[in-house]
């Protein structure tokens, strides 16, 4: 889908701002790889802490991280003073994501006013080859004049620990 | 495109479908782990004037992906739908709706199949649906 138009001109900077704040994202290493008008992905990398017991990336943290870009491939297209929550997500595994790293791609395919809904997949990659691991659709909440901020800006910011 | 190897291994699970005989629907494209299904406007599947019910959209969007899985059945095995998650992207109002259905995985128990809804308004074509399903092998 080409012909989705970013309504914010700053969308790339907001966008990526917004990820930076997302502590559970640094905490597992993953980094904002690509972003365009409702296109986002995520990538990160293997390490024996994000697996379980097979050895292979864990399933949430996988549909994590797609849940992730999914947010982000739709707040690439909300306007100025909003922000965005994920109203629901299902995903299906296909295989192990026993690669070297982990690519999550999400894309926009209907954005409605207040709903935006998404396709969204994860990828295995080894020494360069890439492995659909998991398929999944997401719906995401365009938060119109609602702060992108701990508490959406309301509340007092909770001490972290 | 229409494959007649792929349609006849369909052939005895179209025969079976009472319910979408009943629907009206028709297999416009069959091809290995792709199918897609018509079915034209009626008052009788409507949900308000002009758009066709959600339930409606779900049925022929849950038929296009079984079918689509059972394109990759092999030696008389089946397969049965298992659950389903259905999107609906915008209302379907228009003159017919389109579910092309496809798989993503078909593994030795489980088949991941994912389906996209079309509506068809005056010539005009607007994805209103998404469903995405597990289906499981069946001997």
């Amino acid at each position: 889908m080409s012909d989705l138009i970013a309504k914010n001109p700053q969308f790339e900077t907001v966008v990526r701002d917004s990820f930076s704040r997302q502590p559970f994202m640094e905490l597992i290493g993953a980094r904002m790889s690509d972003l365009k008008p409702g296109f986002c992905e995520i990538t990160l990398d293997r390490d024996t802490r994000l697996t379980q017991q097979h050895g292979f990336f864990h399933g949430g943290l996988v549909g994590s991280v797609v849940d992730s870009a999914a947010g982000y491939a739709a707040y690439s297209l909300y306007p100025e003073n909003s922000t965005v929550l994920t109203v629901d997500m299902k995903v299906n595994f296909l295989r192990p994501a026993d690669g070297d790293t982990l690519v999550a791609r999400a894309q926009v395919i209907h954005p409605g006013g207040k709903l935006y809904h998404l396709k969204g997949e994860a990828f295995s990659v080894t020494e360069g080859e890439e492995t659909l691991c998991m398929t999944g659709v997401f719906t995401m909440m365009c938060l119109l004049g609602v702060a992108d901020a701990t508490s959406l800006g309301k509340d007092k910011v909770r001490a972290s620990t | 495109m229409m494959d007649a190897m792929f349609l006849k291994r369909i052939e005895s699970v179209i025969k079976s479908q009472k319910f979408m005989q009943h629907l009206g629907a028709e297999i416009v494209a069959v091809e290995a782990g792709k199918v897609s299904l018509e079915l034209k406007y009626d008052e009788r599947w409507s949900q308000q004037k002009g758009s066709f019910d959600e339930g409606v959209v779900g049925v022929l969007a849950n038929h296009a992906a079984g079918l689509a899985a059972a394109t990759t059945m092999q030696d008389g095995r089946g397969c049965q739908v298992a659950e389903y998650k259905l999107n609906l992207l915008t209302q379907a109002k228009g003159d017919k709706l389109v579910a092309e259905g496809r798989v993503i995985k078909s593994g030795r128990n489980l088949v991941i199949a994912e389906t996209d809804v079309y509506i068809f308004d005056q010539g005009k074509r607007v994805n209103c649906a998404l469903l995405l399903a597990t289906l499981v092998a069946v001997s």
